[in-house]
């Protein structure tokens, strides 16, 4: 025996140094492969609600009626959700190379996979409706979040520039009667407007309407399009209205 | 009756699943690698014998206490060299020694073999003295010295290399052959210098 082998396992006798269990080694890489699959869902999330987001945006109806479309596209991009997605990857490259042979991988080829999945499955999960569930649930529940819709919103209180939303009050074949989130009361005209969208245009039904304002209160639709510019235009209407009563208050 | 230690004709994947069992077969592992290990410690520390053996014993005690984490699938010698590597470039820095490999006999074998590989054979025996040569191969960066340690001195292989240093494959081909490059670059200077 030589003299270091000699001496190493005389220290790991005396010393009575044991090889760490196996299940350590096993949790860890367990918990770095949740922390990769996490990765990937938070990817695929990221991807189903910026599909969403970006299928339910108002750029047509911007660009067809002359609006700015660039401040708009620049005010409506759903950076929380990309910078969700671009965080998701570069974890997603640390993790793997934490991994055992992770190493073995290049950067790109885990991020080419990474994005790949998340695509395939952001997609899936559009498709199901699961774009809008999570962007709701989202609004409903995450502190701010709401922040980045209020932008989108507010682009759709202006009916001096001929952009208004709320939900229907009243509906006859000639005007509607219309509460913004601010709980105005807008009558609008609706006889020479052209209806967008799936759901019927009816009482209760959130609208965004694109027209020109022809007095107090007063309205002319050009195009109305089914649904609020937010996930939940009765709960933008709550947060509102509870934001009044604060202010109210002071 | 203890068991018979015998370290004959057995795999070192047969030697960690034995040292599992026993702690005893761990001194077959331990004298199997304590030459090379303890040569390559000192050719990337600059540390005396003295210190490379404290460093080595280290490494054995990091292996053993590693030894369940070893995947018996991949070669158990890049695992070893892997935690040495790593445990000297540690040493080194909390005994404040830059590793560097610049010993002069290994600069000469490296520089031998790569005047060999990069198609400059003739110019360097005519016009460039092994000292120069030896320069060169001092002046290439850390992250080309520590590749062409472990290929010309220590005669692994792409796929060791790149367990070794925890790199892609691919990225250990770039690098020896950015090395060799370069040095044939910097010999070539040097020859046009010359004349």
């Amino acid at each position: 025996m030589s003299n270091i082998s000699d001496k190493t396992l005389e220290k790991i006798k005396k010393e009575k140094i044991t090889p760490k269990p196996k299940w350590q080694f096993l949790l860890k890489d367990s918990f770095l492969l949740t922390l990769f699959a996490l990765m990937i869902v938070i990817g695929s999330i990221s991807v189903s609600v910026m599909m969403y987001l970006s299928s339910n945006n108002d750029f047509e109806l911007y660009s067809r009626y002359g609006k700015n479309i660039l401040q708009y596209v620049l005010l409506s991009l759903p950076y929380v959700w990309f910078i969700a997605l671009l965080v998701s990857l570069f974890l997603a490259v640390y993790v793997v190379r934490k991994m055992r042979g992770g190493y073995r991988f290049k950067g790109v080829l885990i991020v080419a996979f990474s994005v790949g999945v998340s695509i395939i499955a952001g997609c899936v999960l559009y498709v199901f409706g699961g774009g809008r569930v999570l962007d709701s649930i989202f609004y409903t529940n995450v502190p701010y979040y709401h922040t980045m819709h209020e932008k989108r919103m507010t682009q759709w209180e202006r009916p001096e520039m001929g952009m208004l939303a709320g939900i229907i009050i009243e509906k006859n074949d000639e005007y509607i009667l219309l509460e913004s989130r601010g709980q105005d009361r807008w009558v609008v005209d609706v006889r020479d407007a052209q209806i967008k969208g799936k759901v019927p245009c009816e009482q209760g039904v959130p609208v965004r309407v694109v027209g020109t304002l022809i007095g107090p209160g007063e309205f002319k639709a050009e195009v109305i399009a089914v649904g609020g510019p937010g996930p939940n235009m009765r709960k933008g209407h709550k947060i509102m209205l509870e934001r009044k009563i604060m202010l109210r208050a002071y | 009756m203890p068991e018979e230690i015998s370290c004959k004709n057995k795999t070192d994947e047969d030697l960690v699943t034995l040292t599992l069992k026993n702690q005893d077969f761990y001194v077959c592992i331990m004298e199997r690698y304590e030459g090379k290990l303890l040569r390559y410690v000192m050719r990337i520390s600059r540390v005396s014998v003295e210190d490379g053996e404290d460093i080595l014993q280290e490494v054995f005690i990091k292996v053993y206490q590693n030894l369940n984490g070893f995947d018996v699938k991949k070669s158990f010698s890049s695992w070893i060299y892997r935690i040495a590597r790593n445990e000297t470039i540690s040493q080194a820095r909390k005994r404040k020694v830059r590793p560097e490999v610049t010993y002069s006999v290994d600069d000469e074998v490296i520089a031998k073999k790569m005047i060999a590989e990069a198609d400059v054979q003739k110019e360097v025996d005519q016009r460039i003295q092994s000292k120069e040569v030896r320069d060169i191969i001092e002046s290439l960066s850390k992250k080309y010295r520590d590749v062409l340690v472990l290929r010309y001195l220590e005669d692994k292989s792409y796929e060791e290399i790149a367990d070794i240093l925890k790199k892609p494959p691919g990225t250990v081909a770039t690098l020896l052959n950015r090395a060799k490059k370069v040095f044939k670059k910097k010999a070539k200077q040097l020859v046009k210098h010359h004349e």
